[in-house]
């Protein structure tokens, strides 16, 4: 059992009645040995000691076996009904080690006029409460407030609709009534007989079961509203192969804006699979989008848009979407020039499931050989398969990168490039870098610096070429930028005579900070990627380039931008 | 005062805003619209104030002006008028005096799920979003500049959608209603029980449906390695056509049962979770282009969030989609409903601005109430999202965005025709303008139109012409210009890898650049018209009444008739003209022409075929016959036309003043399917809508007194059949006597009809196997071996069939007649039925179609509501054969063939149906035979029809 998974489910009325406590899932057998203390307690419940009295139960409480023993159920009731004023927003309560959260609701009283005559326990408002462990995160929290409050709402509507929540009540209430008639040796706990008989004590079971074993909920309450829920922390954990993984919303949030329509999307689960068990009313772009992406996988968002004839914009909804419930990831769109490495959290062991799984979908491969072609930052296309001329082997070659990249095994390498002319002032510059490859393994390629000792002779040309320089407007914002050293430098290299790689390389040259990646680049300038490749080589004198994970965001060097967030927050989903 | 008033009235004011009011009587198009923009444009109009609304003449009315700010004239002035002058760019917003609209209120699944940010169920919304609107729209509003009330006429039919193919409750929950500020209260309490109980039975179809994946989820819970896991997979049978076509089609069908020479409007609430499937594109393009030719305006209510990445699974709205369309077909998008009950101020709101008032600007930017609000700020909104998305890494600013908006040149060309024409042609297919201006020093006017076509294209065409617009002067310069992104210009363009939908949809686009091309030349082909004689000289031959053309059989292509002088220059000059004329598409013509179209039925041939209503030994039926009938239609239509095109299928009036030189033609075009009748005319562009509604008018007065040719008289005992109990308007100089006592001459040929009756008329395929239900036809489709072609045909004549069963109000009846060992002859029951027709044509009904024994009969019926006096419902009355049901269970004997012969144990039954709109309002002015029917609503008129 993981830290997000919950405890418990309660459904807690009260009403005419008083507070009932009508149904728990799971049982917990233990908490009838605590039963005497709690029908001591259950004449003061309404006393000011309250507060005392949970202090002095508290004792047995424990989460850590899984079971919510010590609270009674009357005090569970009384806890967990609240006053109307408190109705109608969230509900947060922390006893000890454990946490309630639900979403109280008041119910319409005009609609129970009518039928006021016939039952006899009116409710005025109803609590669903998810128990979970105090130590869980807020972001779990509120991924729980929003699967108690569908639940809640469709409950609020259904009872005014069909007094679907008085008729279960009911059902509840005689159960409990029944089984506290009886003898005191054949009583037993009432919640597995409730269960069979009432459909909301069956959709609460689901709830909790699904979300435990999956992370997922899709139910319909009263076999009417829908129920839909996702707790991104189980489901993305579950997504990948790789070991202790922390996913909260707010991670998925940054790699949602981080999209770009350069990107690319990789399903997670089998495509057709996903559109079978798609809702009946689901958008139809996403139909659509599911369609193109299972027939053209690994392409850029941009070429599914128009593939798919939906907007950019729109694809982005989609594509978030997707992400978000963990049925795709976000990738570079496949191409042979890719570098990919073994992912280090990646489950290597010789004979574990994954492995498996990889034997029975590519008989004759073995998982293992295949990652240990990834063991060093490796080309796609130097790949022995790829090597091999044959079709047959290549094609097998990329189903089993993408299946490697959808577990998670491997991940994405990306070629970050940093202007660094070789001088003495350029102290704080080279401070940042090594900082950065610290945080970031980097595999920089050493044979590219070149450091080369300042000559002398830049000084006579200088002012030559930085007169035809200012032809080039934009240009001279960013030789601006740099200092005049640095500027003559660059100038006098001999890559620079050619006015057109010059210019070419000064447009480019705001992206040279280690923030923008190859394949970025060439989207915002629209280059292929062997003239961005020869430009490099041109100047490699003032360059250096590595090859890292892709990182979401990084302090910038030109000042410009103020950097949005420091930190290295490595995304698994996001390679 | 008066001393200065001839200095005061000559100082011209340019106007900023202008009122229009355009007349009810007959249709003002936007073409009308835009030729009175143009004749008024920078010329100086006086205006007087109105002091009413009443008794307004002209087509097009300015009823107030309001100045530009820095023009600001005295109250004097205000009061008695003033001299404006139209600019290019003032704001011209047209009213209507009567409007209908179509509130569908989409309840497919998704919104049976709860909002995450106000924790609501979507559905609970539903209701309210439309009590905001309707409270908002029927408020009277002060016009602006004025002291004039404006309070239109309304009529609302409110539909509740459901995908759901299982659902067969009526959607319906009002038709045709007129609301008002006064019983709007009424009014939705009404509409909120009736959509409370079709929601309850909604939601007991659907959790019929779930019985089944409920059990199979149980047994799959076996792989847990995979992430696909708590969501069922259903199979629940949808409509075909699910989404937001099917949704917007049913809102058009809605809309034709409504009072005709009405703004027409489709207002949709929904949750927004709405798209096109890939199947659908072409469908969708075809709807969007039906919707832009009939100026229907879409609006949509949204409700509940935007979107949000954790949304309910699968539940994204498509607001792009949704917006696109609103601005395609000058509609409005409401992001959220604001509630203006508080407001008493009596000016124009915003449901005012979005559902009432029409201008060319709104089909550019759309109307969207987030937009005029301020709220586009939000991430969420498209705007912003995609900014963000395509925001540069390095460049910041406005010109950041990567994949700019660009601009291509596609073509240029002369067209030898007036502007007013071009424009009239482009507005029709749904541009707009964009702007106007004036230039080379008031010689040269220029007027940019936009067609929207796709959320991220545009279709721009540009039209200059010299200045004043001058109708001799038939020379246009026009330019094509294509805007969208890059990636879509690049796509369009270059040919590169594609996959199947990409590929349609570039071809599609270029498809509607090549049919403006075609557009166009048919425009000034068409135009050409009055310019020489060979195009309405008539040939002796011709003017004889021999038809020009003839239909070959088994052939669409007319062909000139041989019976011409072929070899005759005069007549291959007039024939040549004539061609493309012929060939109109009629889906399209309006394009061209101002149509319209006039729907009978005809008196059928007496007496009946025996095997009508029983098989023949062989087990075949005979049909209904109009011979008689139809003759005589065509002989009317040949002597009142000038000429035949093609012999009972088209005819052609000349138009104007001088009969020598006509100025403009009537194209007239039957569609039979008899004893149904659709004449469509189609007036050329540029016919005045007073001299269409008179020819219309006279043409009409004809058909209606239209009577069989005297022959010899006879017995008047057999077979008399009736005339049509309430269709006359003339007051009758004879005694009325009941239909079946008529003599045959007294009789009229054709019934006219008000509503497109051929459009809801019912026909059944074949008789359904189980008749106490009600069976989708399209159960049958895979049933044999049939082209694609095939298939196709009857998909769409059972989905036709689908929407209209959930429309009309439907009741049948089965009469058992023979049960056990009691022998009925077949004889006998033929007699049944005989007499149950009779009885409904003594009432006044009349055949419409019969097919396989299969008898449908219409009726019109007059319906009175409180304010509104002249509502008609169509009464659809069909009988079929002797129903055999057997023992068997009917879902194990799928093969129709076999239930024929097993008649031997099986129950004989009577089957009769009544279909009926389920229009508002109390039945009135029914004839003598019909009189048990006065003051009955349709549901009592459909029990009524039940009676033998």
């Amino acid at each position: 059992m993981t830290d997000f998974d919950p405890v418990s489910i309660l459904l807690v009325t009260s009403g005419t009645r008083g507070e009932r406590l009508l149904f728990q899932y799971p049982n917990f057998e233990t908490a009838r040995t605590h039963q005497d203390i709690a029908k001591s307690k259950r004449r003061n419940v309404y006393s000011v000691r309250i507060a005392e009295d949970v202090v002095t139960v508290s004792s047995p409480v424990s989460s850590n076996t899984g079971t919510l023993s010590g609270f009674s159920k009357a005090i569970l009731a009384n806890l967990l009904s609240v006053k109307p004023a408190l109705c109608g927003q969230p509900f947060d309560l922390k006893v000890d080690d454990l946490r309630f959260i639900g979403f109280p609701m008041l119910l319409d009283q005009s609609t129970k006029q009518q039928t006021s005559g016939k039952i006899s326990h009116q409710i005025g408002s109803f609590n669903i409460v998810f128990v979970l462990k105090a130590s869980v995160d807020q972001s779990v929290i509120n991924c729980y407030f929003d699967l108690v409050k569908q639940l809640t709402g469709a409950i609020k509507y259904e009872e005014s609709r069909r007094q679907y929540l008085s008729a279960e009540a009911k059902i509840m209430i005689s159960i409990h009534d029944d089984i506290a008639s009886l003898p005191e040796d054949q009583m037993h706990f009432p919640y597995d007989l409730i269960q069979t008989k009432s459909s909301l004590a069956r959709d609460l079971r689901t709830a909790y079961e699904s979300v435990k074993d999956k992370g997922v909920v899709h139910l319909y309450v009263n076999k009417w509203i829908e129920v839909t829920f996702c707790l991104p922390h189980k489901v993305h954990s579950k997504s990948s192969a790789a070991l202790s993984v922390k996913v909260n919303p707010e991670v998925i949030q940054r790699c949602i804006e981080a999209l770009r329509p350069y990107h690319g999307v990789l399903l997670l689960v089998d495509g057709q699979n996903l559109l079978d068990t798609l809702s009946t009313d689901c958008t139809p772009a996403l139909n659509r989008l599911i369609n193109v992406i299972i027939q053209q996988p690994v392409r850029s968002l941009q070429i599914i848009a128009l593939e798919a004839d939906l907007s950019l914009s729109q694809v982005f909804q989609l594509v978030s979407h997707l992400v978000y419930w963990g049925k795709a990831t976000i990738v570079y769109p496949l191409c042979e020039s890719n570098v990919y490495l073994l992912s280090p959290s990646s489950n290597i062991k010789m004979n574990s499931k994954i492995a498996e799984e990889f034997v029975q979908l590519f008989p004759g491969r073995s998982l293992a050989v295949e990652l240990s072609e990834f063991s060093y930052p490796t080309k796609l296309w130097d790949t022995q398969d790829m090597l091999n001329k044959q079709q047959k082997q290549q094609e097998e070659k990329v189903s089993m990168v993408v299946w490697l990249l959808q577990h998670g095994l491997i991940h994405q390498l990306h070629t970050y490039v940093f202007l660094m002319p070789p001088l003495k002032s350029r102290l704080c510059v080279e401070d940042r870098t090594s900082s950065f490859s610290d945080v970031t393994s980097v595999n920089s390629d050493e044979s590219q610096i070149h450091y080369q000792s300042p000559s002398s002779e830049l000084a006579s040309d200088g002012s030559f070429i930085s007169e035809e320089i200012k032809g080039f407007m934009p240009m001279e914002d960013t030789m601006s930028k740099l200092t005049r050293e640095e500027q003559d430098y660059m100038l006098n290299l001999s890559a620079a005579k050619n006015t057109d790689d010059l210019r070419l390389f000064l447009r480019l040259c705001p992206y040279f900070n280690g923030l923008h990646h190859f394949e970025e680049i060439m989207f915002y300038e629209d280059l292929t990627r062997s003239q961005l490749l020869t430009l490099l080589d041109k100047f490699q004198d003032v360059l250096i380039t590595c090859q890292i994970k892709k990182k979401r965001s990084c302090p910038t060097m030109y000042g410009k931008r103020p950097a949005r967030n420091s930190s290295y927050n490595y995304v698994q989903i996001k390679t | 005062m008066e001393e200065k008033a001839p200095e005061d009235v000559s100082e011209v004011l340019r106007a900023r805003t202008v009122y229009v009011l355009m007349k009810e009587d007959y249709r003002i198009s936007r073409n009308i619209r835009a030729s009175w923009y143009f004749s008024n444009l920078d010329t100086v109009i006086p205006f007087v104030p109105r002091k009413s609304l009443d008794n307004i003449e002209d087509e097009l009315t300015v009823l107030s002006v309001l100045p530009h700010e820095d023009d600001v004239p005295d109250e004097n002035q205000l009061r008695d008028g003033f001299k404006f002058k139209l600019l290019p760019h003032s704001n011209i917003i047209f009213l209507a005096k009567r409007y209908r609209i179509v509130f569908v209120l989409d309840l497919s699944h998704s919104a049976a799920s709860v909002d995450l940010r106000t924790g609501e169920v979507i559905l609970n919304k539903v209701i309210p979003t439309l009590r905001r609107c309707l409270t908002g729209v029927v408020s009277p509003f002060i016009l602006p500049g004025t002291d004039l009330l404006y309070e239109p006429e309304l009529y609302v039919t409110v539909i509740a959608h459901t995908p759901l193919l299982k659902c067969t409750t009526n959607q319906v929950l009002a038709q045709g209603i007129r609301v008002l500020k006064g019983n709007v209260e009424d009014f939705l309490a009404m509409m909120k029980q009736r959509y409370d109980s079709f929601e309850q039975n909604l939601a007991s179809e659907f959790s019929k449906l779930q019985l089944q994946p409920m059990i199979t989820e149980d047994l799959t819970e076996v792989s847990d390695g995979e992430t696909v896991c708590g969501q069922h997979s259903f199979n629940i049978p949808m409509n075909p056509e699910a989404g937001i076509i099917n949704l917007l089609r049913q809102g058009y069908f809605a809309l034709q049962l409504l009072p005709e020479n009405s703004s027409a409007g489709i207002c949709v609430v929904t949750d927004g979770s709405l798209g096109v499937t890939v199947t659908d594109s072409n469908r969708f393009d075809a709807l969007m282009t039906q919707l832009r030719n009939s100026t229907i305006a879409c609006s949509f209510l949204k409700m509940g969030d935007t979107y949000c990445a954790r949304a309910q699974f699968g539940h994204i709205p498509h607001v792009e989609l949704l917006q696109f369309i609103s601005t395609a077909t000058f509609g409005a998008y409401f992001s959220s409903c604001p509630d203006l009950t508080k407001d008493t101020s009596q000016q124009p709101n915003v449901y005012h601005k979005a559902l009432l008032q029409w201008s060319f600007q709104r089909g550019l930017e759309g109307f969207r109430y987030d937009l005029a609000h301020g709220l586009q700020q939000t991430p969420v909104h498209p705007t912003a999202l995609i900014n963000k998305i395509l925001a540069h890494p390095i460049k910041v600013g406005p010109s950041s965005v990567v994949n700019p908006i660009i601009r291509k040149k596609h073509k240029d060309m002369k067209l030898n025709t007036t502007l007013n024409s071009v424009l009239s042609v482009r507005l029709r297919e749904g541009y707009t303008i964009k702007d106007v201006s004036i230039t080379k020093g008031g010689k040269q006017i220029e007027v940019r139109l936009v067609l929207p076509w796709r959320e991220y294209a545009k279709i721009e065409y540009y039209a200059t012409a010299s200045w004043p617009l001058d109708p001799s002067k038939r020379q246009t310069q026009v330019e094509i210009m294509i805007e969208g992104s890059y990636d879509f210009l690049h796509d369009i363009t270059c040919s590169t890898r594609r996959g199947v939908l990409r590929t349609t949809n570039v071809k599609n686009f270029w498809m509607a650049l090549q049919s403006l091309c075609q557009a166009d030349q048919l425009l000034v082909h068409l135009q050409s018209f009055g310019s020489s004689p060979v195009h309405y000289k008539l040939i002796s031959s011709i003017a004889n009444g021999i038809p020009v053309f003839f239909l070959p059989p088994s052939s669409y292509n007319p062909e000139l008739n041989s019976q011409h002088n072929t070899k005759d220059t005069a007549l291959n000059q007039f024939a040549s003209f004539w061609n493309p004329v012929v060939n109109l598409d009629i889906k399209i013509w309006q394009k061209w022409m101002h149509s319209h179209r006039i729907e009978m039925v005809l008196e059928h041939d007496v007496p009946l075929p025996k095997c009508l209503q029983i098989p023949h030994t062989t087990g075949r039926f005979n049909i209904v016959q109009c011979r008689q009938a139809f003759a005589t239609l065509t002989t009317l239509l040949r002597e009142w036309s000038s000429f035949i095109l093609i012999e009972g299928l088209s005819y052609v009036k000349l138009l104007g003043k001088d009969p020598e030189k006509p100025t403009s033609f009537l194209l007239m075009r039957s569609i039979s399917k008899p004893p149904c009748i659709v004449l469509r005319c189609a007036f050329l562009a540029g016919t005045s809508g007073r001299n269409r509604y008179k020819t219309l008018g006279e043409l009409k007065e004809k058909l209606r007194n239209l009577k069989f040719p005297h022959r010899a008289p006879q017995k008047v005992d057999s077979n008399k059949r009736p005339r049509a109990g309430q269709s006359d308007a003339k007051p009758a100089v004879i005694e009325h006597r009941p239909p079946l006592q008529l003599e045959r001459s007294e009789k009229n040929c054709c019934i006219l009809l008000t509503k497109p009756v051929e459009q809801i008329l019912i026909s059944y395929e074949r008789k359904p196997s189980d008749m106490t239900e009600l069976e989708d036809p399209s159960k049958y489709i895979k049933s044999h071996s049939m082209t694609d072609q095939q298939i196709v045909t009857k998909a769409t004549r059972a989905n036709a069939f689908n929407t209209l069963s959930r429309y009309l109000h439907h009741q049948r009846w089965i009469w058992s007649v023979k049960r056990g060992k009691v022998d009925i002859s077949m004889q006998a029951i033929g007699k049944i039925l005989s007499t149950l027709s009779k009885i409904r044509l003594q009432e006044g009904f009349h055949f419409a179609s019969s097919n396989s024994g299969i008898v449908n009969m219409v009726l019109e019926v007059n319906m009175k509501e409180d304010q509104n006096e002249d509502g008609i419902c169509v009464v659809q009355y069909i009988m079929f054969p002797p129903h055999v049901k057997t023992t068997l269970d009917s879902s194990i004997s799928e093969d129709m063939d076999e239930m024929e012969t097993t008649e031997a144990d099986g129950e004989l039954q009577i089957v009769t149906e009544c279909w009926i709109e389920p229009q508002h309002g109390i039945s009135v002015q029914n004839s003598p035979e019909r009189q048990h029917w006065d003051n009955r609503t349709y549901k009592e008129i459909a029990q009524t029809v039940r009676f033998f």
